[in-house]
């Protein structure tokens, strides 16, 4: 299905703000943001006119307790540092293996990936939750490989799929199914590459056969990645 | 070889000039300055606390919110894009996704009470004197619903203010599905064409 023009893109966009989209509709949309600039723009003018229509509520002043328990929230709140310094130890063993992993795979990639013309621009390694590498990545202008690190248990009417999230916190944007074995190479929209090489962070997740049918995870993250440019 | 695309590096945000204390206070928060928090509070807290009591059935279900939110801001500041919206846009996004998901989880407990969009019109506007942009296009937005048919309106303030689907829409107000679809497109077109007439 085509992006709608004129009128009926304007009114997708405004519904997908609003949330009164169904979930297909509103995945479709998730999807077609990326590649389309316009709708992109739509969607953000009406991100800008519902939250001037927030403001129009009469302003209140929130009871004292408020403030307490913001102040308390701060006192409590270290300054934060980075995810992967949190999780210290973890990566101190992970993060060898994964970029040991990724090293011989760009290679193996490059001998087995004859038709790439540019070299890669982007390398993700999805890393499981005990250190091992699962999938590699690599992003390209319009296309993107993926290898398979040996081959993943796949449970009966299920698939692995991919996400990325454009920012922490933000919710996670679909990206496609990713293979349990072997290489699979797919086209890369250029404006596709942009957000998905500079994600905050990409995951795979299980879902049922197909894909998640919400647009949202729905089974458990199996392996989380943070791309990095080459 | 051609090089690979520009990386999209986050712009400045729009309303970076230092005179303009809602950027400043934002500006001093991204730098895990607590009192950029606090100050954001003093500037901000009273209009999101008067949005969200519209939005929750409980008051104490707007306290709860409005402690996410500056939660949220503060977790979530480095995430923020000034390409894609003002801090202002951002803040109360985070306020309606919070105050939507308590919603859904509080709807299975005790029906929401809607207020009607007629008497948000009706009252004064809030003072946004530090930030005149926001005040004209607040005055703007006004002048434009006041533009729709009342229908119209009541069913854009019941999607966005209370998260309903415009089924429950038409349950709710007791008018056929296909008239609800007409009245919500008719008043997102009519008020898309009113924002943006120079």
């Amino acid at each position: 299905m085509n992006l709608p023009a004129g009128e009926t893109r304007e009114l997708l966009a405004a519904e997908y703000v609003l949330g009164t989209l169904p979930p297909t509709a509103r995945r479709r949309v998730e999807r077609w943001i990326l590649l389309h600039p316009e709708l992109a723009e739509s969607v953000r003018r009406w991100e800008h006119d519902f939250a001037r229509l927030a403001a129009l509520a009469t302003p209140e002043p929130p009871p004292a307790r408020c403030r307490r328990r913001l102040e308390n929230f701060l006192k409590n709140e270290r300054p934060r540092r980075r995810l992967t310094l949190i999780a210290a130890s973890f990566w101190r063993y992970a993060a060898p293996l994964a970029v040991a992993a990724s090293l011989f795979l760009v290679v193996v990639l490059v001998e087995r990936v004859r038709t790439v013309e540019r070299p890669p621009a982007g390398i993700a390694v999805l890393v499981g939750r005990h250190g091992h590498a699962r999938w590699v990545l690599t992003m390209g202008h319009d296309r993107m490989h993926v290898v398979v690190v040996g081959r993943i248990a796949l449970p009966p009417h299920k698939s692995y799929e991919l996400w990325f999230e454009p920012r922490a916190g933000a919710p996670m944007i679909p990206v496609g199914l990713l293979p349990n074995r072997g290489l699979m190479t797919a086209r890369l929209p250029a404006a596709v590459y942009v957000r998905l090489a500079h994600a905050h962070l990409l995951a795979v997740s299980l879902e049922p056969a197909g894909g998640s049918p919400t647009g949202r995870p729905t089974g458990p993250v199996l392996a989380t990645a943070t791309p990095q440019a080459v | 070889m051609a090089s690979p695309p520009e990386p999209a590096l986050p712009s400045p945000p729009p309303e970076g000039r230092s005179e303009d204390p809602l950027a400043a206070a934002f500006l001093a928060c991204r730098r895990q300055d607590p009192r950029g928090l606090e100050k954001l509070y003093e500037l901000l807290a009273p209009q999101l606390f008067g949005f969200l009591r519209r939005m929750l059935p409980r008051k104490d279900l707007a306290e709860e919110a409005l402690q996410d939110t500056f939660v949220n801001i503060w977790r979530r500041i480095e995430g923020y894009d000034g390409a894609r919206g003002e801090i202002r846009t951002w803040i109360f996004a985070i306020a309606h996704h919070r105050a939507v998901d308590i919603l859904r989880r509080e709807r299975r407990l005790v029906p929401t009470p809607d207020t009607d969009l007629e008497s948000l019109l009706a009252t004064a506007p809030p003072e946004t004197a530090h930030e005149p942009l926001a005040q004209l296009e607040e005055t703007r937005l006004r002048d434009c619903l006041g533009r729709l048919s009342q229908d119209q309106r009541r069913v854009l303030f019941l999607a966005y203010y209370h998260d309903r689907t415009q089924e429950e829409i038409a349950r709710r107000l007791g008018s056929p599905l296909g008239t609800v679809k007409s009245w919500m497109r008719r008043g997102l077109l009519g008020l898309r064409r009113c924002l943006e007439t120079p």
